[in-house]
C-alpha cells in the first residue's frame, strides 16, 4: 500500500505537466486549422469575385450584342445610356474592343476600342494595360461595316467585351 | 499509472486531435477545390448559347459578297471535294468566291430566297421556294458559319446548322449534297447526342409572297464537344 502510494506520486507531475507531451501536437493542429480557414476564406473569395466579373462581362455582352450588328452611329449613344451604367451597377470597369473584317487575325487586345469605364483618367488602352488586368473576356461575332474596297458594306468582325476590378 | 504511460496516452490525444484536425483540412480542400466550377460551367455555356444567337442575327446583316475571300484552309470537311483535297492541297475548294458578285443581300436573304443546294436538282434537298434560279444561300450559309465557328471548331467542337419545316409537325427539312457543318458524318441535330450538346432554336419565316402566308421554318443551330472534356 505504501509502495503503490508512492508510485503514485511519482507519476504525477501536474495538472499542466502530465500534458505536455500533448500540447505540441495539439498545438500543431490549432495553427494549421486556423491557416486553412483563413487560406480557404481567402480563395472562396477570390472564385466568388472572380464568378462576379465573368457576370459582369456576360451582361455587358448581352447589352452590346443586342441585334448582331455594330451600327457605329448609335453605339456611341447605347456605350453612355447602357453599358456605362451596367459597368456601374455590376461594379466592374470595361473596354468594348471591334476587330472589323481587316483586323479579324489581330491577337488578343488588339483592335479598337469603341467604349470602356476606366478607373485610370484617360489610359492608352493597349495590350500592356490589359495585361496588368485580371480580365474576364468574351468574344462574338458580329456584322460590322467593312471598307471591300469596292464601297462599305457588311462584313463579319468580332467584338470582345472586357472587365476588370480597378 | 506510471508517469510514461501518462504521457503516452496524453501523446495519442495530442495526435489524435491532429488527425481529427487533418481530415476537417482535407474536407475543407475538397470542397474548396469544388467551388465555383458548376458556376463557370455555367456561364461558359450561356456564352456559346449568346455566341450561337449572335451569329444567327449577325447573318441577317452580313453582305453576301464579303465571305467571297474565305477559304476552306485544306481542311477536307469543308472543301467540296474532300478525297481530292486530302491528296492534293492545292484542289481544296470550298466556294466561297462565288459569292463575290452576290453584293448587297444578306446572308438570310439568300438563304431565304433559295433554301435549295447551289447545283441541285428543283425539287430535292432544301426547297427552292423562288423557282428554279440558283441562289446560293447554303453555300454563302456554309462560308459564314465556319468563319464565325471557328475558334469552337479548333477547340474540338463539332456544329452543324439545321432546318425544320413548321407545318402541323415540325420535321427536319431534308437535304442534299454538302450540309453545313464541320464533320461530314453529322447530318442531323436530332440524332447527334454528343456529350453537353448546346441547341439554338431561331424562328426562320420564309415570305414568298404578299398574298400567301409565310412559311415558317426553324434554323437551329447544334454543337458539342467531340473531345472528352467538361464544358
Amino acid at each position: 500500500m505504501h509502495n503503490n502510494v508512492i508510485l503514485m506520486k511519482r507519476a504525477f507531475i501536474g495538472p499542466i505537466g502530465d500534458d505536455i507531451p500533448s500540447i505540441f501536437p495539439l498545438m500543431a493542429g490549432i495553427v494549421l486549422f486556423i491557416a486553412t480557414i483563413a487560406y480557404a476564406n481567402q480563395e472562396f473569395a477570390t472564385k466568388t469575385e472572380q464568378i462576379k466579373l465573368r457576370k459582369a462581362g456576360l451582361d455587358l455582352s448581352y447589352i452590346a450584342i443586342e441585334n448582331g450588328y455594330m451600327d457605329m452611329d448609335n453605339f456611341p449613344d447605347k456605350c453612355r445610356e447602357l453599358l456605362t451604367p451596367a459597368s456601374v451597377k455590376n461594379g466592374v470597369y470595361f473596354a468594348v474592343m471591334l476587330r472589323n473584317c481587316d483586323q479579324l487575325a489581330l491577337p488578343s487586345f488588339e483592335g479598337t476600342v469603341i467604349c470602356s469605364r476606366t478607373f485610370e483618367t484617360a489610359p492608352t488602352l493597349n495590350k500592356a494595360f490589359f495585361e496588368k488586368k485580371v480580365l474576364s473576356t468574351f468574344n462574338y461575332p458580329v456584322a460590322t461595316d467593312c471598307d471591300t474596297g469596292l464601297g462599305e458594306k457588311s462584313g463579319l468582325g468580332t467584338i470582345e467585351i472586357l472587365t476588370w476590378y480597378k | 499509472m506510471t508517469s510514461k504511460s501518462r504521457s503516452q496516452a496524453s501523446l495519442f490525444d495530442g495526435i489524435s486531435f491532429l488527425m481529427l484536425t487533418m481530415v476537417s483540412i482535407a474536407i475543407i480542400f475538397v470542397s474548396l477545390s469544388g467551388y465555383g466550377n458548376l458556376q463557370n460551367s455555367i456561364i461558359d455555356k450561356a456564352h456559346i448559347t449568346s455566341y450561337l444567337q449572335d451569329s444567327i442575327k449577325a447573318m441577317y446583316y452580313l453582305d453576301a459578297s464579303t465571305l467571297s475571300t474565305f477559304s476552306c484552309r485544306d481542311e477536307p470537311y469543308y472543301c467540296n471535294q474532300p478525297d481530292e483535297c486530302r491528296i492534293d492541297s492545292s484542289k481544296c475548294n470550298m466556294g466561297c468566291e462565288e459569292l463575290e458578285t452576290w453584293t448587297g443581300i444578306s446572308v438570310a436573304e439568300l438563304l431565304k430566297r433559295d433554301l435549295r443546294d447551289y447545283d441541285g436538282t428543283v425539287g430535292t434537298g432544301l426547297d427552292d421556294k423562288y423557282g428554279p434560279a440558283p441562289a446560293p444561300g447554303k453555300l454563302a450559309a456554309r462560308c459564314a458559319f465556319m468563319k464565325i465557328l471557328e475558334p469552337f471548331s479548333s477547340g474540338g467542337y463539332t456544329y452543324i446548322v439545321d432546318f425544320k419545316k413548321v407545318k402541323g409537325t415540325t420535321n427536319q427539312v431534308p437535304q442534299t449534297g454538302k450540309w453545313i457543318t464541320n464533320n461530314v458524318e453529322v447530318t442531323s441535330c436530332d440524332t447527334e447526342m454528343g456529350q453537353n450538346k448546346l441547341v439554338v432554336n431561331a424562328p426562320f419565316r420564309v415570305f414568298v409572297s404578299k398574298e400567301t402566308e409565310a412559311d415558317n421554318y426553324i434554323i437551329s443551330i447544334c454543337m458539342w464537344s467531340t473531345r472528352n472534356v467538361k464544358t
